[in-house]
């Protein structure tokens, strides 16, 4: 399937087949929900869920193996970049899944409901890493916030979780009202709802609307930050982190990450690409300027946090600060080391997670002071939370270190050296918070004897995160010599 | 006929109060209803643009259509939360919904 080849049925339904399965398995597990009720401590949902995203891991693979490169129904694109997002995507979300079991079964939640939503979650973000048209990227990103909102407020009856619910929503969908403005402004500008043709038109009469394009960008880009959790617009995070069932924190801190970066790349890449001078220099100083603030704001303010996922709330700012180094370096090298980052950090991050919902499990608390002596009480536990943070922190020879080496190098070939230097210096605070929780773990005397005992499924979680934190860290050149190429693509076509 | 203009100003009048409300409100559900106004703004900028700019095709009156869906699907989703909220805490006014912080 190539690029200005009509697709037959079969090839369209071939090309949506990760998102088909998606929604189906979704429904299914719906019916299922509703058919057998009421049935304690039932296991099939996860195992539902997971089977549901193995199929569409498996349809991505195929798609990725024909070297699928085409636009199904002229909104949605299957490249190389969007398959790899999806997969990305996929393994978070598995993983996600296999941490949430045990809270969710413990809890007496709507499982089905909750696996459901994760899996509509996770083709709104597919369909958002595909989006190539600015109806189908509205619809898609405000079907994402829309689930995350519901996700967070889950919790039913407690107050934090409606609380950081109604905050994420408010907030979010007055930032998704703006990007909107923002969007029929672009529309009346150039008359087209095209990524490509935006830029094809803008190329026209460029210097004219650039007074008119800043402010747009201001407010389109203000959508973009609200949803990777960057500094002006993080504000949401700490609060919604922080009341979410964990499960849904750990969702949070990756999955709309991945659909963000993944949209950001697209849009500026495609719609705004080099060969515009004026729009390209303005997206350009904007989000430097942002980059440069996420990243040291993230890393300041974690310093000073005592609950564990507000310190990972702003540890991730912090990393989405990393990640946009990327984006600005606006090069297939900093396009490919947002991929390889964003597999990275989803991996670590909830692998960090898998074993904080471990802990919490059985002690109840999200206190970093709580963590003292971990070591003793559950070794296994507390040595692969610490390979977390190192991975987080950027100590090789972990995914951390070689996601944090591609995009700081992508920022010195596009001659952004004082962007470079200021990540290493924020690698070098950040180091601060994440021995912190290190410390309390080896260094402090324990509070209680008891033994922490690690759920199975949270135990398959934390080895999936493992291997993939060792993997991605040693086969990280053969994935950036896969991924390079590929992304280069996007780059040739503007 | 009335000129573009007039359309767009009348648009970004409604985005603006829209804006102001979502600021400076403290009722939770008349933030939720700010947000509408400036999803209304939007579809009267989308909807003058395509009548004014190129009326031989529909996109500009599809992407009107989907903001109104989006709009339904976000109220819904919004007032059950601030159902949620008044159940546990007996308020909409946010100031008084400040358990996290930090």
């Amino acid at each position: 399937m190539n690029l200005g080849q009509t697709l037959t049925f079969g090839q369209t339904v071939w090309a949506l087949s990760p998102e088909l399965v998606l929604l189906v398995t979704a429904i299914l597990v719906l019916i299922l929900d509703v058919v057998r009720p009421h049935q304690e401590g039932k296991r099939w949902p996860p195992y539902v869920t997971l089977a549901g995203l193995a199929v569409a891991g498996a349809a991505v693979v195929s798609l990725w193996l024909a070297g699928c490169n085409t636009r199904v129904l002229a909104v949605v694109s299957c490249d190389p970049f969007s398959l790899a997002v999806k997969f990305i995507a996929l393994l978070a979300m598995a993983i996600v899944v296999l941490s949430s079991d045990v809270f969710i079964r413990t809890r007496k939640l709507s499982q089905g409901v909750f696996y459901a939503l994760l899996l509509f979650s996770t083709l709104a973000i597919c369909l958002l890493g595909a989006s190539v048209d600015l109806i189908m990227i509205f619809l898609a990103f405000d079907f994402l916030s829309i689930v995350s909102y519901v996700l967070t407020g889950y919790l039913r009856g407690s107050r934090r979780s409606a609380e950081a619910a109604i905050k994420y929503m408010l907030y979010g969908a007055g930032l998704s009202a703006m990007m909107l403005y923002a969007m029929s402004w672009l529309y009346g500008l150039t008359g087209q709802t095209n990524l490509e043709g935006i830029a094809s038109t803008l190329a026209m009469g460029e210097q004219m609307l650039r007074p008119m394009l800043f402010p747009i960008l201001i407010m389109l880009l203000a959508g973009f930050a609200f949803k990777i959790g960057a500094v002006p617009f993080h504000q949401w995070a700490p609060d919604a982190y922080e009341g979410a069932p964990t499960p849904v924190t750990a969702f949070l801190s990756v999955g709309p990450k991945i659909a963000g970066f993944a949209l950001l790349v697209r849009i500026t890449v495609i719609a705004f690409p080099s060969t515009l001078n004026f729009v390209h220099l303005d997206w350009r100083t904007l989000l430097m300027a942002i980059t440069a603030v996420t990243m040291t704001l993230g890393n300041l303010v974690a310093l000073w946090q005592r609950n564990i996922k507000r310190m990972l709330a702003y540890s991730s700012i912090a990393q989405a600060g990393y990640i946009l180094i990327g984006v600005v370096a606006a090069s297939p090298l900093g396009t490919a080391g947002v991929l390889i980052y964003l597999l990275a950090y989803a991996v670590t991050n909830l692998g960090a997670f898998a074993a904080i919902i471990a802990f919490s499990n059985q002690v109840g608390s999200d206190y970093i002071s709580d963590y003292a002596g971990l070591s003793k009480r559950a070794p296994g536990l507390a040595a692969l939370l610490l390979i977390s943070l190192l991975s987080l922190g950027g100590i090789p020879p972990t995914a951390g270190f070689f996601g944090k080496v591609y995009l700081f190098s992508a920022a010195l070939q596009s001659g952004l050296i004082w962007l470079a230097v200021v990540g290493v210096i924020n690698s070098v605070i950040s180091l601060g918070y994440y021995w912190k929780v290190i410390r309390e773990m080896y260094m402090v005397e324990p509070k209680s004897e008891d033994v922490i005992v690690t759920p199975r499924s949270l135990g398959v979680a934390l080895g999936v995160t493992m291997t993939g934190v060792l993997l991605v860290g040693i086969f990280s050149n053969p994935l950036l010599h896969l991924l390079e190429p590929v992304v280069r693509v996007l780059f040739l076509r503007s | 006929m009335v000129p573009l203009q007039w359309y767009l100003i009348l648009a970004a009048a409604l985005f603006c109060v829209g804006l102001y409300g979502l600021l400076a409100r403290r009722n939770a559900i008349a933030v939720l209803m700010s947000i509408e106004l400036m999803l209304n703004a939007v579809s009267v900028n989308l909807i003058a643009f395509w009548r004014y700019t190129e009326s031989n095709t529909v996109t500009g009156q599809v992407f009107a259509a989907f903001v109104y869906v989006v709009a339904a699907a976000e109220v819904a989703v919004g007032l059950a939360i601030i159902i949620a909220i008044w159940r546990t805490k007996n308020t909409v006014v946010l100031e008084e919904i400040d358990l996290l912080k930090g």
